[in-house]
């Protein structure tokens, strides 16, 4: 009691103690708002720390002959595999994964991985391109949508984590089969491309291991179409369309649209015009956003009307048609242009 | 509780923040700026059903292309670029047709005569890319009514394309000059604004200056010298009757009507000072705005007739001011280099036009009524008297050449010009014109 007593009297001279406490209090919805915006912010932190963890893949060393690779001009835009020499219908057991697969069924138009690293190009001093390659590959690995080439080589990484852990225990009975199986396979004359020596390497690593077994499955010929690294469906590669471009589309556009500049209250206006594509890029239908004030003010209905008459003269020049960068350009993500969003401002606010 | 409720809010929004995932948002592209070109249109002569429409197709079509094209805003194609014939109104448009040769819009019309005083006009205006109807209309109309229909048909073209009323069924009012510069004789002279129906009002006796219309078209206020005194006149278009309006001591001049016609509004010059003056038209009565040692004068009425504009020389120099209608609030709005003179309202209420004088020169221009976004649309040795197109798009002006090297004065000429600076036009007249007045559309009287 008396300890007490005492610790009040003491606290009788820090009253500071008491209105911080009183100011706490008073403001209760900013500290909560705070404190909750420090747990997000934590959250986010630590789910991007272990999200890179989760990529670091430790990778053991291996001695590869790169010097016979050829590797091809670099592209973020992977074409589609071309169909094998397969005959319709005709179903094939694969053994091996489909980076062995793939330069079969490829030549001139492969997929991404393969083409930028078996097929084209002859220079063999692009073995820094062909890595950057696997690399942004990988990256597609991680992203949204795995295709079923990013997905084996997750598994490729989780194979050489293995390979690493069961080096230590026992250097020779897996570390040594497995580099011999690189030579032997990287030596092998029969396969057309260098680097599919590479990737049936790979194989050579699992049938070491005793791993590939695991990969035997049936694949039909249609499945082959969308094996190999295709970019992945729907995948990221064009999500918008660069600045250059978005400009020469509204210079094109521009150009088409002819306002009457005295218009009462030009400068004001902005006029939202929703144009609906096909695959072809042709316009199919044309809307003006604004109806409200499209059927009460005339002004803007002049306007907006020239805006829409500017979309379909546009589109009427045929391959100089602006909406034809689409088609030629992103003809895989025709979901994404399928309708475009245009915003027309006459005077951009500067006419007096 | 409250604060609760608001830790409650934010809570949620915080929880919309964390779970609200990115969406994919629409493809927009910004345009910004256009270019301006006359609009390319198809005005294929209008279909007839028996050979005595075929002269009123023909006249009435020349009339709307001439009114169309003078608006600086259209460009008719030439007729034999034409891929497709019309056989009559009903005949649907092949719009490929009319892409080929790049017309953006089509008038398509057709004139059955009726007997010999009537004839039944009927039109379409289609929009060619967006290959919809935009506007359609039947009129049946006296014969002798022929041309004010065609300018009819011009001006709902004309409002369906741009969004402002048309002003091809209008008049104008102006001072027809003859004679020697020493012994000028000055009349006043009506016409179309396209100058057709041309007619002298006065007969050149007494010197008038300033004509302006009412707004009900009836009346025409001016000055006149009549018995050598400057006094404001009232003239009646129907009857040709003249009537002087008050009698005031001084010298009355610069009138103008007020929107609604009620009201006559002008300056009145007494014992060395100028100030400005209301006249109810009604009861006589009369009443006096401005109280200033300066000069006060050209008053005209904004659109609403709450607002006058005028110019004075009460900072020394000739600057325009704005003052309510009851003669309050005098607030300068005019800071340009030069002197300013004849404001005139635009009948949008958008803009001040003006005559500025300055390094030697004339120039007509345009400002905001706040005296902001001065522009200069016309210059020249004298432009001067400014006046509106009824929708506020065309000013009209008059224009004399400098004097030759025998110092005889150059022509007076008339011209218009659109507000945004281009598409000078003069209007022809059988004699040297000056101080034009537009009227207001005939249509809406």
């Amino acid at each position: 009691m008396g300890l007490r007593l005492n610790l009040l009297i003491r606290m009788r001279h820090w009253p500071f103690l008491f209105k911080t406490l009183q100011k706490v209090r008073d403001h209760l919805p900013m500290v909560m708002s705070v404190t909750l915006h420090a747990v997000v912010v934590f959250l986010l932190t630590y789910d991007f720390v272990s999200y890179q963890q989760s990529q670091t893949v430790s990778v053991p060393i291996f001695v590869v002959d790169l010097t016979k690779v050829k590797v091809a001009e670099m592209t973020n835009l992977p074409p589609k595999l071309k169909k094998t020499t397969q005959k319709k219908g005709s179903k094939k057991s694969v053994r091996t994964s489909a980076y062995s697969k793939a330069p079969s069924a490829s030549s001139g138009k492969s997929s991404g991985f393969v083409s930028s690293g078996a097929s084209g190009g002859s220079n063999t001093s692009k073995s820094a391109k062909a890595t950057a390659t696997v690399k942004s590959n990988s990256n597609a690995a991680g992203s949204s949508t795995q295709s079923s080439g990013a997905f084996l080589e997750s598994e490729l990484n989780t194979l050489l984590d293995k390979v690493t852990t069961s080096k230590k225990q026992d250097k020779t009975a897996a570390s040594a089969p497995a580099s011999n199986s690189i030579k032997n396979t990287s030596n092998n004359d029969t396969m057309d491309d260098s680097f599919k020596t590479l990737l049936a390497s790979v194989d050579g690593i699992k049938s070491g291991l005793g791993y590939a077994s695991e990969d035997e499955v049936d694949i039909n010929e249609d499945e082959m179409v969308t094996q190999g690294i295709e970019g992945g469906q729907g995948g990221s590669y064009m999500q918008d369309l660069s600045v250059s471009e978005k400009d020469l589309i509204g210079i094109k556009l521009r150009q088409c649209w002819n306002i009457d500049p005295g218009v009462r209250g030009a400068q004001n206006m902005l006029i939202e015009i929703r144009v609906f594509l096909d695959k072809t890029g042709n316009v199919k239908d044309v809307k003006i956003l604004d109806k409200a004030r499209y059927g009460k003010d005339s002004a803007f209905r002049s306007v907006a009307e020239s805006a829409r008459r500017a979309v379909y003269i546009c589109d009427k020049k045929k391959e100089d048609s602006p909406f034809k960068i689409f088609p030629k350009n992103y003809e895989q993500s025709y979901e994404t242009w399928k309708t475009l969003l245009l915003r027309f401002n006459p005077f951009d606010g500067k006419v007096g | 509780m409250a604060k609760w409720g608001k830790m409650k809010k934010i809570f949620l929004l915080m929880l919309f923040l964390i779970v609200s995932t990115p969406v994919c948002a629409e493809l927009s592209i910004d345009i910004t700026g256009a270019h301006s070109a006359p609009m390319a249109t198809g005005l294929p002569v209008f279909t007839f059903t028996s050979p005595k429409a075929k002269d009123f197709a023909e006249k009435m079509t020349k009339v709307i292309q001439s009114d169309l094209e003078s608006s600086g805003l259209f460009g008719v194609i030439d007729q034999l670029a034409y891929l497709q014939k019309f056989k009559g109104i009903e005949d649907a448009p092949s719009f490929v047709d009319w892409q080929a040769i790049n017309a953006e819009a089509l008038i398509q019309g057709h004139v059955d005569y009726l007997n010999d005083r009537q004839i039944r006009v009927s039109f379409r205006l289609w929009d060619v890319f967006a290959a919809q109807e935009l506007y359609s209309a039947t009129l049946e109309v006296d014969t002798n009514g022929w041309r004010r229909v065609a300018h009819m048909i011009a001006d709902s073209i004309y409002k369906r394309i741009t969004g402002e009323e048309g002003y091809f069924d209008t008049r104008i009012v102006y001072i027809a000059e003859t004679g020697s510069p020493l012994n000028r004789k000055k009349r006043l002279a009506i016409m179309d604004q396209d100058g057709e129906n041309h007619k002298f009002l006065t007969d050149g006796e007494n010197l008038v200056l300033t004509p302006r219309f009412s707004p009900n078209m009836q009346q025409i206020t001016y000055l006149s010298y009549y018995n050598d005194t400057p006094r404001v006149y009232l003239f009646d278009i129907e009857t040709g009757k003249q009537q002087i309006v008050g009698d005031f001591p001084g010298m009355t001049f610069a009138p103008r009507f007020s929107p609604d016609g009620h009201k006559l509004i002008m300056s009145m010059a007494n014992n060395g000072n100028t100030d400005i003056f209301e006249m109810n038209l009604d009861t006589r009565a009369v009443k006096q705005l401005t109280r200033s040692a300066a000069i006060e004068t050209s008053p005209c009425y904004s659109p609403d007739g709450k607002k006058i504009v005028f110019n004075s020389d009460r900072s020394g120099a000739q600057q325009l001011y704005i003052m309510d209608a009851d003669g309050k609030n005098v607030k300068r709005i005019s800071f340009g280099k030069g002197r300013y003179a004849t404001p005139v309202w635009s009948p949008r209420g958008d803009y001040i036009a003006f005559t500025k004088m300055a390094g030697g020169k004339f120039y007509i221009g345009v400002m905001f009524p706040d005296g902001k976004g001065e522009r200069l649309v016309a210059e020249g040795y004298l432009v001067e008297a400014p006046t509106w197109s009824p929708n506020g798009r065309i000013l009209m002006y008059f224009r004399q050449d400098a004097p030759n090297y025998r110092g005889i004065p150059g022509k007076t000429r008339i011209y218009a010009v659109d507000i945004t600076g281009y598409n000078e036009r003069r209007l022809i007249t059988p004699v040297d014109a000056s101080d034009p007045a537009w009227s207001p559309l005939l249509s809406n009287r």
